[in-house]
Parts: C-alpha cells; structure tokens; sequence
C-alpha cells in the first residue's frame, strides 16, 4: 500500500501507531510543501467525508482532525503559501454560554484549511468581540451559542462589530438559530454544521 | 380524536387514553415549561435549581396558566453532576452549568476516583426528589407527573466536557466505563427515589444518542447498556419508562432494544425514518410519539404561527399514532409563557366549531 493509502487506513481504523509512523516517514522522506498537497489537505477531505456519510461520528471525526493538526504542526513550512489564506477570524461563545465544543471543532477546521483564528474562548463580552475584530482587522467573526438566553446579547454584539468594523463578515452558528434568524439579527451567515463550514465560508469571502 | 365527548376529560384520563390508542376530546399536551415558570412567581434560576418549594410553585402557576396535560418534573441537567461534586455556575440569567474551568474529572485517572452519592441525602437530587413529590402531591388523580433523569453519559459529559469525554471514550473506554459504572449504581438509587413518590413515568434524557453526537453502536456500549438497568428499575417500581433525546436523528431503534419506553419525547425524525409516516408506522403504534414544535420556532415565532405549527402537526401524528403534542425540548427557559399556552389552545381549538374562527384567522 502507498503511504497516502496507509494514512487513510489508519485514519479509517483510528491506528494511532500506523499514522504517526506514516508521519514521521513522511517527514523524513519528502519536502514539507508537498505532504500538505498530496497527504493532509486528502486527509482532511476523506475525514469529513466519513463523517458527512455516517460512517464516523462526533468522537472520530474530533481524534481524526486531532490527528490531522498534529501532522500540519510538525511540518516545517517556511513557506506557508499553500494552505494559508491571510484570512483572519475571529471567534468565540457569546456572553453567557460556556458550550464550546462546536466552536473548538470550528476553530480546528479553520485552521486546518489555513485560516488565521483568533481564538477569543467562551463566554465572551460584547466588548471583548468588538475590540478584538478591530484590533486584529478581523475578516470575519464567528460568534457561536447554544442557548436561547443569549439572542438578546447576540444580536446587539452583531450590532456592535457591524458599526465598528463594517467591512468584517459576520457568521453565527449553533442551536437556536436558523438561515432566516440570523439573517433577522444582522449576521451575514448562519452555518449549521462542520461538513458546510468551508464552502460556505469561501461562499461568503467571494460575494 | 373525537369531538362528541360531552364533558372534557381530566388531562389524567385524556392522557392514558391516548397512550392507549383510544378515542380522546382533544390532542393532550405537555409544554415542557420549566425554567421560565420562574419569571410567574418572581424567583431566580438559582433560586429555581436550588428551593425545592419555589420550583414547584412556578410550575403549579405556569401549568394552570397553560393549562397543559403533563407536568414535567425537571430543573436543569446539572442535578446529578452537582452531587458527585461537579462545581456548578448558577448565572443570574441562565440555567445553571459546570463550572467549566473547574471540572471534576481533569484527568483519565480521576474516571475511577468518583464518589458514590446517595440521592436522597445529596443536596440537589434530594431537592429535585422534594420538589417532584410537591407536584405530585399538587397533581394527584388529575395529572401525571413525569421525572427526570439525565443519562449515565450525559451525566459524565458535564464532570468531563463532551469534546474531552468523546475523546477519552475512544482512547481510554475502560476508565470510562469504570465512572459509568458508578454513576448509573447512583442513578440506580434516584430513579427508585423518584418511583417511590408516585410518579407516572420516568423519563431518562439520552442526549448524545444520536447522528448529532456517536454512532449507534457507540450509544450502545457506552450508554445503551447502563440505561437498561435504569430502565429495569423503573419498570420494576410499577412505573412508566419514557424517553427523551433532542439531538438531530436520534437512535430510537438502539433506544427501544435497551429500555423499551412507553413514551419518547424527540426534536427530530429518528435516523431510520425518513418522513412523519414512517415515523407513525415503526413507532407510532408500541409508544406514545411527544413532540416535535422546534424550540428555535417556540422561542422566535409569534403565537399565531406556533397554532398553525401545531395544527399540522396535530394532523399528520394526531392520526394513527398514539402522539402527545409538545416542544421538541426544554420550552425556552427565558422566554414568556405565551407559546406554551398557544401549544393547549392549538388542541383545544382542533375542529372544535367553536374555535374554528382561529383557523380562518390566517
């Protein structure tokens, strides 16, 4: 079996001694540029796609990309150009809401597709988003919440970074909000899921 | 449904007929109002999670305001994690939650190191066992009274956070299992507790059952199992086994091989089903179906669309299928009452000649 075979494999079978054995081979043996292009980007794909079919759930997904980013971080890549688009986010959990697994999934997925996350945690003030997307020139926010007690602060956060920063994107996401919800509360974007997070953001970036 | 009946029924009695597959006067109904019953009688979710007796009367208010069919006895999912030492935050305007940096199990060593608490003398399940006998006591011979449980998982979920949990289920399931173990041993105890009161029914919350969260056979090893002898313990005590889980296409099939309820309380169409007819044909005829009003819709929607809501879902499970109209979770817990009482007035309303002005209003 070819070694992008073997990665898959142990990703499918969740071998956590074949894949960081692929790793460290590959490490060794081929230029850091390419391992992104030809091993981690495919990786990435066939892990959402497992978990899009069903074929995985929420924990293998999760250890996958766990997996995944620990291959991207012992890539010595001076040349970043591939996998990083210079596109800053900014995300957190509304005030009031300590959820945050969504938007750790979130925040590893951005990355692994080379966005730039500002990772402002949970339970995150108004001011706390709206100084942040300034100070770091944010291209997007992402504010996630899991809680009907939160509407009321999020919508007035949206309002807050959309008069301070209105060239930033804003996208919502989590339970209790919809397309038509968000869109009533002034984000630019809700996205439902992980399997969505990055066409609908490239979407987003385009128009 | 029948509209001859001359005297309405007692929501007791219009409740176990429909559990029974018989004739009813009208769709019962079950708001699922908890938290926000606080705001009727002026307490504070703190108060609301912790005083047993201020519990009880923001929901006896809330109920009679509704004027709803089943009281659901239940506070917040921090109960059970509370006593076995979980800190808890109680926020001034929000349901109570782990304290999130101060979680009990840090590490996978700490799985075995859990304590054992015994419900009826542990601060929070002893006041959610004093509240629960207030309603019943309030509600005896004219409205079932169901409690809660929150499962041996979920339980788990909020002394570990579920990212790090459904990591270690993965990489460390024996110490998992260990604290699962010892969590339903305690669990065990409080369902035979809450029996003992003379409940209708126990409802035991199977939250990460589902395509939202683990696959199905994940379920089955790692809650599936631990549920049955909750199950077996209530069935054992003379009372009802019912379930609820509100993630996306949950696993009604897994849920059904391991505690065989009487009841499920869902927010989405099982994975196995793909519409509403299937739904009443594979299940609709062994359980009472409770649901399915979104909560996004119960907290952003007016009253008039909730009636409309209601109405078609009246219509396509309120025929063939034995079917408790209620929210797909927890009513909104900050949100006014309005939507509640417009879930009772959707069935009362249900081809009654007399309220049919209501239908022509939109």
């Amino acid at each position: 079996m070819s070694t992008n075979q073997n990665l898959l494999q142990a990703l499918n079978h969740l071998d956590k001694n074949l894949f960081f054995e692929e790793v460290e081979s590959l490490i060794r043996n081929e230029p850091h540029e390419d391992i992104v292009n030809a091993y981690f980007n495919p990786g990435l794909e066939h892990t959402k796609e497992r978990y899009e079919q069903n074929y995985i759930g929420l924990p293998e997904f999760l250890l996958s990309v766990q997996w995944l980013q620990e291959l991207l971080n012992k890539l010595d890549l001076k040349n970043r150009t591939q996998n990083n688009k210079q596109i800053k986010i900014v995300l957190g959990v509304i005030e009031g809401d300590p959820h945050d697994m969504g938007k750790n999934i979130v925040k590893k997925l951005y990355e692994c597709y080379g966005y730039q996350v500002i990772d402002l945690g949970k339970d995150v003030s108004q001011d706390k988003f709206v100084q942040s997307s300034q100070e770091h020139e944010a291209d997007i926010v992402g504010i996630s919440t899991m809680m009907s007690t939160t509407m009321e602060v999020l919508e007035k956060t949206i309002q807050r970074i959309r008069e301070s920063r209105p060239e930033c994107r804003i996208v919502t996401g989590g339970a209790f909000i919809n397309a038509a919800i968000a869109s009533n509360i002034g984000a630019d974007k809700y996205i439902e899921n992980a399997i969505n997070l990055i066409p609908e953001t490239e979407e987003l970036l385009t128009n | 449904m029948n509209t001859s009946f001359e005297n309405e029924l007692k929501p007791l009695e219009r409740v176990l007929l429909a559990h029974q597959g018989k004739e009813v006067d009208r769709v019962p109904v079950c708001s699922l109002a908890v938290g926000c019953t606080r705001v009727l009688s002026g307490v504070s979710f703190e108060e609301f999670s912790r005083d047993a007796e201020k519990a009880a009367n923001s929901i006896y208010v809330a109920n009679r305001l509704i004027n709803e069919d089943v009281i659901f006895s239940f506070i917040d999912l921090s109960v059970e994690a509370a006593d076995f030492g979980q800190k808890m935050v109680y926020p001034l305007n929000s349901t109570a939650h782990p304290n999130y940096e101060d979680l009990l199990i840090k590490e996978v060593n700490d799985y075995k190191r859990l304590s054992t608490p015994n419900p009826r003398q542990s601060p929070r399940m002893s006041n959610y066992l004093e509240m629960t006998n207030k309603l019943v006591q309030y509600y005896r011979d004219f409205c079932p009274v169901v409690s809660f449980v929150y499962g041996p998982l979920g339980v788990l979920g909020m002394m570990r956070s579920y990212e790090k949990l459904y990591l270690d289920m993965l990489q460390y399931p024996d110490e998992v299992k260990v604290a699962l173990e010892t969590i339903t041993h305690t669990l065990n105890e409080y369902v035979k507790a809450q029996c003992e009161l003379g409940v209708t029914s126990v409802c035991i919350d199977t939250l990460p059952g589902s395509r939202s969260s683990i696959k199905p056979e994940t379920w089955e090893e790692f809650e599936g199992k631990y549920v049955k002898q909750l199950a077996d313990t209530i069935r054992e005590s003379g009372c009802m086994v019912s379930n609820h889980g509100c993630g996306d296409s949950p696993y009604f099939r897994e849920v059904k091989k391991w505690m065989e309820p009487e009841l499920i309380s869902f927010a989405d169409l099982p994975d196995d089903c793909s519409d509403v007819n299937e739904l009443k044909q594979i299940y609709g005829q062994d359980c009472t179906l409770m649901g399915y009003i979104s909560t996004d819709m119960l907290f952003h929607a007016s009253a008039a669309e909730i009636l409309q809501e209601s109405w078609k879902q009246i219509d396509t499970l309120g025929k063939g299928s034995k079917f408790i109209l209620a929210p797909g979770c927890e009513y909104p817990p900050n949100k006014d009452i309005v939507n509640a009482r417009a879930l009772v007035l959707a069935s009362e309303s249900y081809n009654r000649a007399n309220l049919n002005i209501l239908r022509s209003l939109w």
